[in-house]
């Protein structure tokens, strides 16, 4: 009768998000069908069947955990996968059917070959080694305090994954806050910079921005996205100060006694994971069996890094005691969540990269600005998933081959598109809860830990419009125009 | 006649208030209590939108939720069945688990005065947006209904909101009627924007409540309902604030639902209201 009073608005959202992908697509697309259906020989027939499964995936993983009916169904990693091959295998019979069954295996090797099995490793790889970190202690909860915690944050998220720096500090940061009555603004900025902005500098610190690697752009690239990086945290983190140290004046004394009398130094666990850590980054960066070793003529085989990363994961697991995963909550539900349905990802989204491809310049006619594409990445990803939308911004980059480019695997792409789009999929996934797996993840914590965190609407209406759309909008004027 | 008193056991801060007003009513009335919890698992788990990957950390927070209102539904009984105890009162308590609106309606049939907590229902302190829930129950048909806060006041005095519509008519005679307080001194306040003539309808209103030999004033209130009506209960020092409520539209809320659902939400006294 009442399943949520936000489920319906939020599926209407997200629906729309999707369909407004595709409409948008449609739209431009269309009439470059009719106009070079006859011969443009790269436009996939009846295209506009051809996107529907990735419309379907993205879609189901909208709807299906908003409703009572489909809840608890859905909560099964083995359910998921089945939508997920269900739309993969609707991808290959509309492939087999419109471009014959020799399509498949190219296909098949770009998806998962070359795209899935290295992403999902790398993410599996950080996922466990970092859920083997494990932070404890109760500080004083001073402003000062409280800001350096997210400048830490947002300084390590990009060598060990949001997610990773996310889960290592929340739970210290909440002791830390126990005794405050005033801190839900406190874990509304975790989000911003450490399930997020903080992941900008490297490919290992958000998704996104590996698939760009997978693709070709370099690893030390995304280290060039520092100023913006640097800018958005330092306001953010002089924001906070400020609006914290309001905040804890409003503290009553009792609160401050309470806070001074339950100190409990940092104590850190599993400390060697760094060291994998540090394992996974360097074979990120050196590994790729596209390229000779730096400084040998050796070419690493194929999946040589991927074979690393899981020895990594290996010698994690060996030297990590039970106890530290156990405090952690350390399980590998989310991981298999994430493999489950990129699975189908990757394959159902073969067929819009094969028509962005194709008509991507009919599109770049309307939109070909940095700022666009830096908000056009960032609006979706912020109610979809920020991987398959940086992957479809970044094929239509392709099709504008003005300016700087920067060589990628299957040819070059416009460097100011680049960071607009790197920007767009990482920052902009800070504004909702789903924009990035880590936000939800930080929100349930601190619900389980009692504070009553503001809803879907109220996230984005009392905290990430109006901090961070003005913070991205001088981005914007400082970086991208 | 009140002979039977239907008590929310919600669980929240509310909820304390709400067993002493009932208690308070029952001895009045020599009524009998019935306390009902209801488990609700589909609103408990309902987490929101979920991203991908965090569909874990939803399942572990819905099953998180719904431990605590387990054992905030254990305490709630034990509290209730202790006060009824303490102050000899007839009781039992219904456990109900589905959906909240429904099984609260479902067992109000059978009752004369339902009493809540503010500020929604069967939350016990584990979800903190409860929507229009009040408001969902008494547009469904439920009342009269009596809103408490958190706060325990002795409710020695009213303030009846009259704009002449029905609603609110149904609202002031189903104070008059039920009999539920002694006669208490009463203001009846006419706001701006009710249907005609605001000194003929205090008028009015007063002779009928006098009949009822309720102690009446009127007063006139050049402001709406919305802005004003909380203030005046606390300016004429009101303990309840007797109100009708209109079942709300989708599209564009009539006024005193609006009205209804700001005092709901915004009270720190009790609220009897009539759909």
């Amino acid at each position: 009768m009442h399943h949520t009073k936000q489920s319906k608005p939020i599926a209407a959202i997200c629906i729309l998000a999707a369909l407004f992908i595709s409409a948008c697509l449609g739209a431009h697309l269309w009439g470059d069908t009719n106009v070079h259906d006859s011969h443009d020989a790269h436009m996939p027939h009846l295209w506009y069947i051809g996107i529907l499964p990735f419309i379907a995936i993205l879609g189901s993983i909208a709807l299906l955990p908003l409703l009572n009916k489909t809840r608890h169904w859905w909560e099964n990693n083995l359910n998921r996968f089945f939508v997920a091959m269900l739309c993969a295998v609707a991808t290959i019979v509309y492939m087999v059917a419109t471009s014959g069954a020799e399509s498949i295996g190219p296909m098949l090797d770009h998806a998962i070959m070359k795209d899935f099995i290295p992403f999902i490793i790398l993410l599996f790889s950080l996922y466990v080694i970092s859920g083997g970190i494990y932070l404890s202690g109760d500080l004083a909860a001073s402003p000062k305090i409280n800001t350096t915690f997210l400048a830490i944050g947002a300084g390590i998220a990009s060598f060990i994954g949001t997610t990773g720096a996310s889960m290592l500090l929340i739970r210290p940061l909440l002791k830390t806050n126990s005794q405050r009555k005033y801190k839900v603004h406190t874990i509304v900025v975790f989000i911003f910079l450490v399930s997020n902005i903080g992941g900008t500098l490297l490919p290992i610190g958000d998704p996104p921005l590996f698939l760009g690697y997978l693709r070709g752009v370099p690893f030390m690239w995304t280290l060039g996205l520092w100023p913006m990086w640097a800018t958005a945290c330092a306001i953010l983190l002089v924001v906070y100060y400020i609006w914290d140290s309001i905040l804890y004046k409003k503290e009553t004394p009792s609160d401050h006694i309470r806070d001074g009398m339950q100190l409990e130094p940092l104590r850190l666990r599993g400390g060697i994971n760094f060291l994998w850590i540090g394992g996974i980054v360097a074979t990120a960066a050196l590994v790729d069996s596209a390229k000779p070793l730096v400084g040998t003529d050796w070419t690493p085989f194929p999946y040589c890094r991927e074979l690393l990363m899981l020895f990594f994961v290996g010698l994690s697991l060996l030297s990590t005691s039970k106890a530290i995963h156990t405090a952690n909550s350390f399980t590998y539900g989310a991981i298999l969540e994430v493999g489950a349905l990129f699975s189908g990802i990757f394959i159902a989204m073969q067929v819009p990269l094969a028509v962005l491809e194709a008509s991507g310049k009919t599109i770049t006619e309307s939109m070909n600005q940095p700022w666009q594409f830096f908000w056009a990445t960032g609006t979706l990803s912020g109610f979809l998933d920020n991987a398959p939308t940086y992957v479809v911004f970044f094929k239509l980059s392709q099709s504008l081959p003005e300016g700087e480019m920067l060589a990628v695997n299957d040819g070059s792409v416009p460097v100011l598109l680049l960071i607009a789009i790197s920007l767009g999929s990482v920052f902009m996934g800070a504004m909702t809860y789903i924009g990035n797996g880590p936000n939800f993840m930080v929100k349930a914590i601190a619900e389980q830990e009692g504070i009553e965190m503001p809803s879907f609407f109220g996230f984005m209406f009392k905290y990430s419009i109006p901090v961070l759309i003005p913070l991205f909008i001088l981005i914007t004027v400082l970086f991208l125009l | 006649m009140i002979k039977r008193i239907l008590v929310a056991l919600s669980g929240t801060p509310c909820t304390s208030s709400a067993i002493t007003h009932s208690i308070e009513l029952a001895k009045l009335h020599n009524a009998a209590l019935t306390g009902v919890t209801v488990f609700d698992p589909d609103r408990l788990q309902d987490v929101g939108p979920v991203p991908l990957g965090g569909a874990t950390a939803a399942h572990e927070l819905g099953e998180h939720r719904m431990a605590l209102a387990k054992e905030q539904i254990e305490d709630s009984i034990t509290e209730f069945e202790k006060a009824c105890c303490d102050a000899e009162v007839k009781n039992r308590v219904i456990r109900e688990t589905g959906d909240s609106a429904k099984c609260l309606l479902n067992d109000w049939r059978y009752h004369d005065l339902t009493v809540i907590g503010l500020r929604g229902l069967f939350e016990y302190g584990v979800l903190h947006d409860h929507g229009d829930i009040v408001l969902d129950v008494i547009g469904d048909g439920l009342r009269p209904l009596l809103a408490v806060s958190e706060q325990y006041r002795p409710i020695q005095s009213a303030l009846v909101a009259y704009d002449g519509s029905p609603i609110a008519a149904r609202a002031m005679k189903a104070f008059c009627m039920l009999d539920i307080w002694k006669p208490m001194p009463t203001t009846v306040a006419c706001f701006k924007g009710q249907d005609g003539d605001a000194d003929k309808l205090l008028s009015d209103a007063e002779s009928y409540l006098t009949s009822h030999t309720i102690p009446t004033t009127t007063k006139r209130i050049e402001e709406k309902p919305l802005n004003a009506i909380l203030e005046e209960m606390y300016a004429c020092n009101a303990d309840l604030l007797v109100m009708g409520a209109a079942k709300r539209m989708r599209l564009g809320r009539k006024l005193l639902g609006n009205t209804a659902r700001f005092a709901l939400e915004n009270s720190t006294r009790p609220i009897f209201l009539h759909h």
